[in-house]
């Protein structure tokens, strides 16, 4: 049974972004993390369509053609909402909270002729609303799938000395906005990786 | 920015997060005892739908369609040509020879400046079809036949080396039988360079020609 309900503090930086501290929670520890929008079941998917805004053949064209380095915004699902709620009794107070994004070195190739190319991870980045230091942070991937830590914190009773008697619980929600770096023409073809979140309590 | 909201504010706000508990995407809970690490994990795809893209440029980098002419004449020309009974010493037949020039641009007769490129992984073929052209005879089909020059007659050579376009073939026959090969990302120049190999004194008077189309198609 969870019990839990005194807010003592709610950090709002601006639309999306709210971390949320209360007191009073006697139950098990617990942690829950979300990552996408309200569909339940589903892994949300972040698109980018690479190309130009006409599509058809014997286009007149001057151009060079290359991508141009210009960061271009998802065609569908850029922007990704993320949730980290932890409930801590006092017995653990205080209590560190990390998520981090595990990923593969590189989106692969699923479909449409592009065989065995791949296109880094490096050139998807994504941004929050604002954060606060206790908040999920902007950032990027990197070359190799080295993981990365999106957000750190820890409840304490800094918030309020309550926390430290009776327990509480720690909040954290953004958006994430994704980006795709155009700065490289790869092959045709549909690329793919998963990301995955991990929130942990040591 | 960061703010400490009212009490009021502060309940509205929790009351949101507990709103948004319910049925989201992609979530998990960890539950474990007090020395176990809890752990949470969420997953999100991330696609990348890259088009396919193939570009040719065949003259002028611009929607104009190039020109190349030759022109089939006494040589050296006779002076105040065109024009009737101009005075002539030489032989029958006169020397007949051919002269080349070329629109969009023009600052090279004959030569055009080409390129090409595509990302479909396979690469991409260049081919080419002959099609009328208007106010002209069509080329005869092979060599020279009743005093039109045959389409064996226009030679077209590209320059060679990976990094350069090269024709579908040596002449204006290969069109609908040759082709030729555009590598995958790999960007081409160079240039066609038009030519004749007919017997100019083997041609009637007359306008001959043919709209010669490139066309490249991703593989």
């Amino acid at each position: 049974m969870v019990v839990g309900g005194v807010t003592a503090l709610c950090l709002v930086s601006e639309a999306g972004a709210v971390v949320t501290i209360s007191s009073i929670y006697l139950g098990t520890r617990t942690l829950t993390l979300r990552v996408g929008t309200a569909t339940a079941g589903a892994i949300d998917t972040v698109q980018f369509n690479v190309g130009g805004a006409t599509v058809g053949n014997s286009l007149p064209y001057a151009a060079a053609v290359n991508g141009n380095g210009v960061a271009i915004a998802a065609s569908s699902g850029g922007a990704v909402a993320i949730n980290m709620k932890m409930q801590v009794p006092a017995s653990k107070v205080p209590q560190n909270v990390t998520t981090t994004v595990t990923y593969p070195p590189a989106l692969t190739c699923i479909s449409g002729g592009c065989g065995s190319a791949a296109i880094p991870f490096s050139k998807i980045r994504w941004t929050t609303n604002s954060p606060s230091s206790l908040d999920f942070q902007s950032g990027y991937f990197s070359d190799g799938g080295s993981p990365k830590t999106i957000q750190s914190g820890q409840l304490n009773s800094t918030a309020d000395p309550l926390i430290s008697l009776v327990g509480g619980t720690f909040d954290v929600s953004n958006t994430m906005t994704f980006t795709y770096i155009n700065d490289v023409a790869y092959p045709a073809g549909n690329y793919s990786g998963t990301v995955t979140y991990t929130a942990t309590l040591p | 920015m960061k703010k400490l909201l009212s009490a009021l504010s502060l309940a509205i706000c929790t009351g949101l997060v507990l709103v948004s508990g319910n049925a989201m995407a992609e979530q998990t809970i960890g539950v474990q005892a007090a020395t176990t690490p809890a752990i949470a994990t969420a997953r999100v795809n991330v696609s990348v739908v890259v088009q396919k893209v193939v570009v040719l440029r065949i003259g002028d980098a611009n929607a104009t369609v190039s020109a190349v002419t030759f022109s089939v004449g006494p040589n050296p020309a006779i002076a105040g040509a065109p024009g009737d009974s101009l005075a002539y010493a030489g032989t029958i037949p006169p020397i007949i020879g051919t002269t080349v020039a070329t629109t969009n641009p023009t600052t090279s007769a004959g030569a055009l400046t080409v390129g090409a490129w595509t990302n479909a992984s396979a690469g991409a073929s260049l081919s080419c079809s002959l099609s009328a052209l208007s106010g002209a005879t069509a080329f005869a089909t092979g060599a020279t036949a009743a005093g039109v020059p045959g389409t064996t007659d226009i030679t077209v050579t590209s320059v060679a080396g990976a990094g350069n376009l090269q024709t579908p073939g040596a002449t204006l026959a290969a069109c609908g039988t040759s082709t030729s090969t555009i590598a995958s990302r790999t960007t081409l120049g160079g240039t066609f360079t038009y030519g004749t190999s007919f017997t100019a004194t083997d041609l009637a008077a007359g306008t001959y020609g043919n709209t010669v189309t490139y066309t490249a198609t991703t593989l």
